[in-house]
């Protein structure tokens, strides 16, 4: 495709200084302005319906929504991977065209996304000045260092520049991403969900560093989904976001929680769990000094120990990293522990097969949803059969029985008001929450005794977030153990009845649902102090 | 790109539908037969002629047809050879070595068992030919599966040995005695039958049933769940706890076997010899590698590869009409083949993309593939 307008404004800028008309704003005044962006995507789904929405200098503009809600489209619009149907976008006073990415980082726009786009294998520093556009033929790694950690002093970023990205978490990578995107002249930086994989230490300082750019008259647009406490914090004012429309323009201060809820979802269901004590039964999860070791080799678990009753929700809080998924794997018989038991209904299942721990009745929704939980070019009811396909129930002789497989499904999407036309739409038509809905149905139809959930809300937007969260209390209600692995602490701590807080491939302790208060568990996540026990 | 009021673009192609990629192939041949026109311009020949005699001569006529049927017998083996192990994520290169393996069993047994009695002889040719062809596949699925050694460089090694042990037993120990540079021929009681009247035989039926059960197991089965899991993702198919060593081993089996089968048919159903050609390019393991591209443009779907093969076979026994009717140099057939494979190979990049354009002004969008 060509350029169709002439006056585009690449072409009128002077070609040194890739942002020079952004330098002479003062806080407050209009950098950028999108009106009546319009996105039909097929199949009738209008993602932006005419919203309006500008950025001004040195501010931090919140755009809030839930999943669906069109602030990715939207964003995406701004930082050039979707071109608009209708409407357009000003940029210091002129009508600007962001084809790609590039064109986007040329007009200062610089966006940070949720799946990072880093090179495990290369350095930081290479990772920064990979494809920038002043990097010469034969590169000057020293010049490129010395300006990378000064810019990055000037906002209070600590990086190393010689580590391998591989060796970061998820959190440094983040700062990493932030930097590079600085470092290729942007001054209007999107941030996808900036706080959900860090720890509340590293969300204050990335915090601090935010409001140090907006001083120097940067724009910072982070999009979220929840935590609504942190965009209350941040932000100078808040877009509120609902199926594809404005809903609502605010200035942060006078805002609320409760009231930005409700904007988001429509209605006010919110905060409500069905949580009801139950009576423990007998131990369905014994695990003992159990061990093993991460994708690197290196030892991801170390000497766990705890156990799951019949009714009992566990929940191991942690920030991603620090064993939770080695250990969710090692219990589902998909890696292989260094040492120590595992007993399921007192049986060893050490050396069970996977599909033997699903007969069994051991039931595991993983966090990579879109990666392992689901395949993505299959329908609805062919994904329904990923647990059931070797159930007696469905397969007789060899014969699955997809009729009755594709029954279940509509009773599933029914019964967890999943949003599709029906079983035969594909899996990677479906948002997140659907999604998660889906699994969850599907690992439920398999009446597991144990269910393994593993960051079972992340990314889900408050309504199926809190979905989720009564399906898994409703399971405790009948008697099923469930092992919560979660990032988030008010989930873990509004919904088990005893908390594990896992440090570095060790449980800090164990604690009952009184003991457990989130200064407490937030302090052991971060592996300060051990329990008195 | 501009042109008059319209303006046209490429753009992602989000779901590809069977109906567009049978419309993306259907372009394909479309735009083979224009470009092929060159070559009839070249010789002077009227393209309207030089098609209408490639077509009545493969399709028309009964030489043609049973030549066509004959084709297709072999191409379809070979393509379901392919698409079976393709459906679990695990390429199968080797059909070329796999059906060399097939020959081998079938020209050893029918020599060997002379006496016996086509009853006995045919099945143990056919037993014969599974294994070999199947304990060939094996081998390279369980280094794959085993040890992570990459399919494709072992599966090719072992076509280039099996040919040179086939040249090795064709010009040795099972050369004709008049001393031709070819097999000894089969006995009639190891020559599979043909159909009454024809020069075709039975195993074009053979070949269907196999692509039908092939349907079959794939969309009803849980075994071919299984198999559809581990292609579409293998990490979802771990988690559900599908073997993927079990998984690639079957396939591969399965695969390799009907590769023999098509060794087979080529030996103990064709000819009842086997010479090894003067050119490279006729070697039938050389024809065993169109199987890949027959089951990508099938999307490996094995019904799909009935019709796919069935009309490229009548193509390339219809250019062979461009020589014997009219004239065209040697190599024609080859020609139109080699064009057609590389125009379709091309086309499947619009499975990915696909062309809009859109007048300027208005906003409604029109697709074409």
């Amino acid at each position: 495709m060509t350029n169709t307008s002439p006056q585009a404004i690449q072409t009128t800028r002077p070609a040194v200084s890739p942002y020079s008309h952004f330098m002479d704003l003062s806080k407050g005044e209009k950098i950028l302005e999108m009106k009546g962006i319009t996105k039909r995507f097929s199949g009738g789904v209008v993602a932006n319906d005419h919203v309006d929405f500008d950025i001004e200098a040195g501010e931090i503009h919140a755009l809030l929504g839930e999943n669906g809600a069109g602030k990715s489209t939207l964003m995406h619009i701004l930082s050039g991977l979707i071109e608009p149907d209708e409407g357009e976008i000003i940029i210091a006073g002129q009508k600007a065209r962001i084809g790609s990415p590039q064109d986007a980082l040329k007009l200062g726009i610089g966006m940070v996304h949720q799946h990072r786009k880093l090179i495990p294998a290369h350095s930081v520093l290479e990772n920064i000045i990979i494809g920038h556009p002043r990097t010469p033929i034969i590169l000057n790694k020293r010049k490129a260092k010395k300006e990378i950690s000064q810019l990055a002093q000037s906002f209070g970023f600590e990086i190393d520049l010689d580590a391998k990205v591989w060796q970061l978490d998820a959190g440094e990578a983040q700062i990493v991403e932030i930097v590079k995107v600085l470092y290729f002249g942007a001054r209007i930086l999107i941030l996808d969900e900036p706080t959900s994989t860090l720890t509340p230490p590293e969300t204050e300082q990335l915090m601090l560093s935010l409001k140090r750019m907006v001083k120097e008259g940067l724009a910072v647009v982070p999009f979220i989904t929840h935590k609504l406490p942190v965009v209350l914090d941040i932000s100078d004012r808040i877009t509120i976001l609902r199926n594809g429309k404005i809903v609502d323009h605010i200035a942060t201060k006078a805002a609320d929680e409760k009231w930005l809820a409700r904007k988001m979802v429509g209605k006010e269901t919110l905060f409500d769990l069905h949580r009801t004590e139950v009576e423990l039964g007998k131990e369905v999860l014994k695990v003992i000094n159990l061990s093993a070791l991460n994708n690197k080799g290196f030892q991801a678990v170390k000497g766990v120990s705890f156990s799951v009753r019949e009714g009992e929700i566990v929940g191991i809080a942690g920030v991603t990293g620090n064993g939770q998924y080695e250990l969710a794997e090692v219990l589902m018989g998909l890696r292989k522990p260094t040492q120590g038991a595992i007993f399921f209904q007192g049986k060893d299942i050490k050396r069970a097969s996977i599909k033997k721990r699903w007969s069994l009745g051991i039931g595991y929704v993983p966090a990579e949803r879109i990666e392992v939980g689901s395949v993505a070019d299959f329908s609805l009811g062919d994904n329904m059969a990923i647990n059931l396909y070797f159930n007696d129930n469905y397969c007789t002789w060899g014969i699955l029985n997809f009729k009755k497989i594709y029954r279940g499904t509509e009773a599933s999407i029914r019964e967890f008001n999943i949003k599709t036309p029906d079983h035969r739409a594909k899996a990677k038509e479906m948002s997140g929450g659907n999604l998660q809905k889906l699994i969850l149905a599907r690992v439920i139809s398999c009446r597991p005794r144990l269910l393994i959930v593993n960051l079972p809300t992340q990314g889900l937007d408050v309504g199926a977030g809190e979905f989720v969260q009564n399906k898994l209390l409703q399971l405790k209600k009948r008697g099923v153990g469930i092992l919560l692995i979660s990032e988030d602490l008010d989930e873990t701590l509004s919904l088990s009845d005893s908390v594990a807080p896992i440090y570095e491939g060790q449980l800090m302790g164990i604690l009952s649902r009184a003991e457990a208060d989130k200064q407490k568990v937030g302090r052991m996540m971060a592996g300060m102090v051990m329990s008195s026990e | 790109m501009k042109i008059g009021s319209y303006q046209y673009g490429i753009e992602k192609r989000i779901v590809c539908t069977s109906f567009d990629a049978i419309k993306i192939a259907a372009l394909s041949v479309a735009l083979t037969f224009v470009l092929f026109s060159f070559f009839f311009w070249l010789e002077g020949i009227s393209p309207v002629t030089g098609y209408f005699q490639m077509f009545s001569y493969a399709f028309g006529t009964s030489t043609g047809m049973e030549l066509t049927i004959r084709r297709m017998t072999f191409m379809l083996l070979v393509t379901l050879a392919f698409i079976f192990p393709q459906r679990a994520g695990v390429l199968n290169i080797g059909a070329t070595g796999q059906l060399y393996a097939g020959m081998l069993a079938a020209i050893g047994i029918g020599l060997w068992g002379k006496s016996l009695g086509s009853s006995a002889l045919i099945p143990l040719m056919v037993v014969g030919a599974i294994l070999s062809g199947g304990m060939l596949a094996i081998f390279v699925a369980y280094l794959r599966a085993k040890m992570n050694v990459n399919e494709i460089v072992v599966a090719l090694m072992l076509n280039s040995i099996m040919f040179y042990l086939v040249k090795y037993l064709i010009e040795g120990p099972w050369m004709d005695p008049s001393g031709r540079p070819e097999s000894a021929q089969l006995v009639k009681a190891a020559r599979i039958p043909m159909i009454p009247g024809t020069s075709v035989p039975y195993s074009i039926f053979v070949a269907i049933a196999i692509a039908v059960l092939l349907y079959l197991v794939l969309a009803k089965t849980s075994f071919g769940y299984e198999i559809r899991l581990t292609g579409a993702n293998p990490s979802s198919a771990r988690y559900a706890g599908v073997s993927f060593l079990k998984i690639a081993l079957l396939t591969m089996f399965i695969g390799g076997a009907i590769a023999g089968i098509a060794g087979i048919h080529q030996t103990a159903g064709i000819r009842g010899v086997f010479r090894i050609h003067r050119y490279f390019a006729l070697y039938p393991g050389t024809w065993a590698y169109y199987g890949i591209v027959f089951g990508l443009i099938s999307l490996s779907n094995p019904l799909a590869a009935i019709f796919v093969t069935f009309f490229f076979s009548g193509m390339q026994v219809g250019t062979q009409a461009l020589q014997s009717r009219l004239g065209m140099g040697y190599g024609a057939d080859l020609a139109f083949v080699g064009i057609l494979m590389i125009v379709l190979v091309s086309g499947q990049y619009f499975y990915h993309k696909k062309i809009v354009w859109h007048k300027m002004g208005s906003r409604d969008r029109k697709k074409e593939t």
